[in-house]
């Protein structure tokens, strides 16, 4: 075949830009440390890559909802033992006067610790964590529990005349949280739990058991008996709050698991290996050399050069 | 009875002609490295002698005439142009498209932190962290400007869409008045060519221009060309004459280009032009263009804009007890006319934060400000796959962008296969018509000896010649 200078020169030209290419490819994926950095680079590839970011970043919220859900429930966790103490102490001391050794004085002094007991109790089911309240279903901005015109009212209800209807509608005023891709955790304990309801509930029974210390005859009642129903009632709860806190920490470890392989999936596909990429860069180059000193030896002798 | 003086003639012929050589041989070295040249050749014949009669000179060995220009030619293989012009449309097409789709790929840069995804997952997180915590100002302030960022993101790449837009059709403007341009300067040509051929001489430079001519028509059009006996080329895009003999046809464009003189569409198969109009107009699955792209966007805007408003017109406000102002439902998240141009938040929710409705009832008292069940619909939206037309959002966009980059990966594929191919066709080319200027330096040499030879040969005749004049036939003088 026919050779012509321009045709040599063009063919050096055309390679010398190829070459450079590739070296340019290698430099900008060296220096962004990314081997992918257009979207065509590996159309494959951009598809894993996105399902991954997409998946890591639910996984981020879920690990922040963990946290939430996490402190709430150890809160209430911390409360219920706290109840669990009260009703002891109150058991305790309840157990002496019903003895029917005490005297006058005795009995007062029963009845002011357990007075003590009944208003800490309230208290207690006014927790407060980040401004809001724990133990208010919906209600995270009014104290739950006031002491109103001698009543005990919680969200406004009174608790000794408070109907089946109005306790299922605040049970319903859960905190349900995603910790997981299918899984969500109430978090909150509702206030007609922790205190309970009707005669029954706890300051109804701390608050009787007052005005019977304190009146001039102590007549014995089922107090006791009532104070254990309780404390069943609050161990119930306790180990209700116990497994939704441990679903929690099995949640965690699975979601980190499932942080680990995305990470790798995504990092397969979009990070470099800086040993492979240097030396293909090397090799690049070392070609881009050659092109140039052959390139250079062909283009330019001429007959001319020779003739005399 | 041999003449005379003929062997002058010889020699005189000799002489002009090895000039007119060693001209040419210039000519082709001046323009080793001009685009579109083509090498000329002079192609020489020995002359007849010049005979009387063959009966009054019955002599032996009879002499010609020595040497005459049979013709100057160029060397071009007019079965390699029809081929390169063939490849470099298809190249030139995919060339076109290959970097137009490289640059609507950069705007949708998703393996960067800052893509359309990343700004729809900030959007939902922030809503889980409102369902977290509905009543809180703070909270309620970040779920509106993360949701700002998603809908200005939507804004901008649907804008940046339509400017590329805007950017092809010009350009397709631009190429059609090219191709009038182009046609004008063939019909030109092509009467020029057509007088000068009538002399019987081959007009090699002006046919060089035309093939320039052709070859970049080439690029931006597919057509087809004859040659016709006068040397005109008569030149047609599918089926209609662009050009016939000093005749052409101007092309119009406004929405579709059309032919000035029957208003009948140009019809285009391949070419740069047709990648411009493929890219302007392309609305389909089997035709990706920007409108498609564009669809596509404003599909996903309006499925998570909608899907969201369903679902917050069924919450209810926050209210604001000590200003009056009751807790309401009904109210719309995003402006409900929505295009990924014209995606926003309604005027409700920017005037108030108070205005996101996460509850599932009516806050009638301070007591139920923490009812986030609304709050928890709308981030389940997220994980829904059965929303109209698009099943999900993250399958959806993934969609989107991996269509994108493939389309993208397989022009610039086809590209690069077409350039191995146009090359090696201009190589073949070169091959033919290119000049090699060691080529030429050798035919200098060969013309400069005949040169040489010849003016020797003219002093050998004017010595006999002067034997005879000056020193015959002069005894005893």
């Amino acid at each position: 075949m026919r050779i012509t200078n321009s045709m040599i020169i063009d063919t050096f030209l055309n390679n010398l830009n190829k070459n450079s290419n590739i070296m340019n490819k290698y430099q900008a994926q060296l220096s962004s440390n990314r081997r992918i950095t257009r979207l065509s680079d590996d159309p494959i590839g951009i598809m894993s890559s996105l399902e991954a970011r997409s998946k890591l970043q639910r996984l981020e919220q879920f690990s922040n909802n963990n946290r939430e859900a996490r402190s709430w429930l150890d809160q209430t966790e911390f409360a219920l033992s706290e109840v669990n103490e009260i009703i002891k102490i109150a058991t305790e001391n309840m157990i002496r006067a019903e003895n029917g050794t005490l005297s006058a004085g005795d009995r007062n002094a029963v009845a002011s610790l357990i007075e003590q007991l009944r208003d800490h109790v309230i208290q207690i089911g006014n927790t407060v964590i980040g401004g809001r309240y724990i133990f208010g279903g919906y209600n995270t901005s009014e104290t739950p529990f006031k002491y109103i015109d001698g009543t005990l009212k919680y969200n406004g209800l009174d608790l000794l005349k408070i109907t089946n209807d109005e306790i299922d509608i605040q049970k319903s005023q859960v905190k349900d949280i995603l910790v997981g891709f299918n899984t969500s955790i109430n978090a909150a304990l509702s206030g007609v739990d922790l205190m309970g309801t009707g005669n029954d509930n706890l300051f109804n029974i701390l608050d009787e058991t007052v005005k019977a210390l304190r009146s001039e005859n102590y007549i014995s009642g089922n107090y006791l008996e009532r104070l254990d129903n309780k404390q069943n009632d609050i161990l119930t709860l306790l180990a209700d709050i116990g497994g939704r806190i441990k679903r929690l920490d099995i949640m965690e470890d699975t979601n980190s698991r499932y942080e680990v392989s995305y990470l790798d999936m995504k990092s397969s596909i979009e990070d470099i290996d800086q040993a492979k990429v240097i030396t293909e860069f090397k090799m690049a180059e070392a070609v881009y050399r050659s092109t140039l000193a052959v390139g250079a030896k062909v283009i330019q002798p001429k007959l001319i050069d020779f003739l005399r | 009875m041999r003449s005379t003086f003929y062997g002058f003639e010889i020699a005189k012929m000799s002489l002009a002609i090895s000039q007119k050589a060693i001209d040419i041989t210039g000519h082709n070295i001046a323009n080793a490295d001009t685009k579109g040249y083509t090498r000329q050749r002079i192609t020489l014949a020995s002359k007849d002698p010049y005979m009387q009669s063959r009966f009054l000179d019955p002599e032996r060995g009879i002499v010609g005439g020595g040497v005459s220009i049979q013709s100057l030619d160029q060397i071009r293989d007019i079965y390699i142009d029809k081929q390169y012009r063939k490849e470099n449309n298809l190249m030139e097409m995919w060339n076109t498209r290959s970097e137009a789709l490289s640059y609507i790929e950069q705007i949708f840069d998703e393996t960067q932190d800052s893509g359309l995804s990343d700004s729809i997952n900030t959007f939902f997180k922030s809503l889980h962290d409102l369902t977290n915590n509905p009543a809180d100002k703070g909270t309620r302030i970040s779920v509106i400007q993360n949701a700002l960022k998603m809908t200005e993101l939507f804004n901008h790449y649907s804008s940046q869409l339509k400017d590329k837009q805007t950017e092809l059709d010009n350009a397709t403007k631009i190429s059609v008045m090219r191709i009038n341009d182009i046609s004008s300067n063939l019909v030109n040509l092509n009467e020029q060519i057509k007088s000068y051929e009538l002399k019987g001489e081959k007009a090699n430079d002006l046919r060089d221009k035309r093939n320039l001519l052709l070859d970049e028509l080439s690029g931006i059009i597919d057509f087809t060309y004859e040659e016709s006996k006068d040397g005109t080329v008569n030149v047609a895009i599918n089926g209609k004459n662009l050009i016939e003999g000093s005749v052409r046809n101007i092309l119009e464009s406004n929405n579709n280009i059309t032919w000035l003189d029957d208003g009948s569409n140009l019809i285009i198969k391949r070419g740069s032009l047709k990648a411009y109009l493929d890219m302007r107009d392309g609305d389909s699955e089997n035709n990706v263009g920007i409108p498609y792209i564009i669809n596509n966007l404003d599909l996903l805007a309006e499925s998570i804009g909608n899907e969201i408003n369903k679902v917050h017109s069924l919450g209810w406000t926050l209210p604001d007890f000590a200003n009056g102002v009751p807790s309401i439902t009904g109210v719309d998240f995003f402006n409900p006319q929505i295009t990924a141009e014209t995606f926003a938040l309604s005027d409700a929710i920017l005037e108030n934060s108070n205005n996101i409705a996460a509850s599932s009832e009516n806050i009638t008292s301070a007591e139920l400000k923490g009812n986030n069940l609304v709050a928890s619909m709308l981030t389940g939206i997220q994980n829904r796959t059965d929303i109209p037309k698009i099943s999900s959002i993250d399958s959806f966009l993934k969609g989107i962008v991996t269509e994108l980059a493939i389309e993208t990966s397989h022009a610039r594929f086809m590209f690069e296969g077409q350039e191995t191919l146009t090359l090696s066709l201009s190589n073949q080319k070169s091959s033919v018509s290119g000049v090699s200027i060691d080529e030429e330096m050798t035919s200098l040499l060969r013309f400069q000896h005949i040169y040489a030879a010849s003016a020797r040969l003219i002093t050998a005749i004017d010595e006999y010649l002067d034997v005879l004049i000056n020193r015959t036939g002069i005894v005893g003088r």
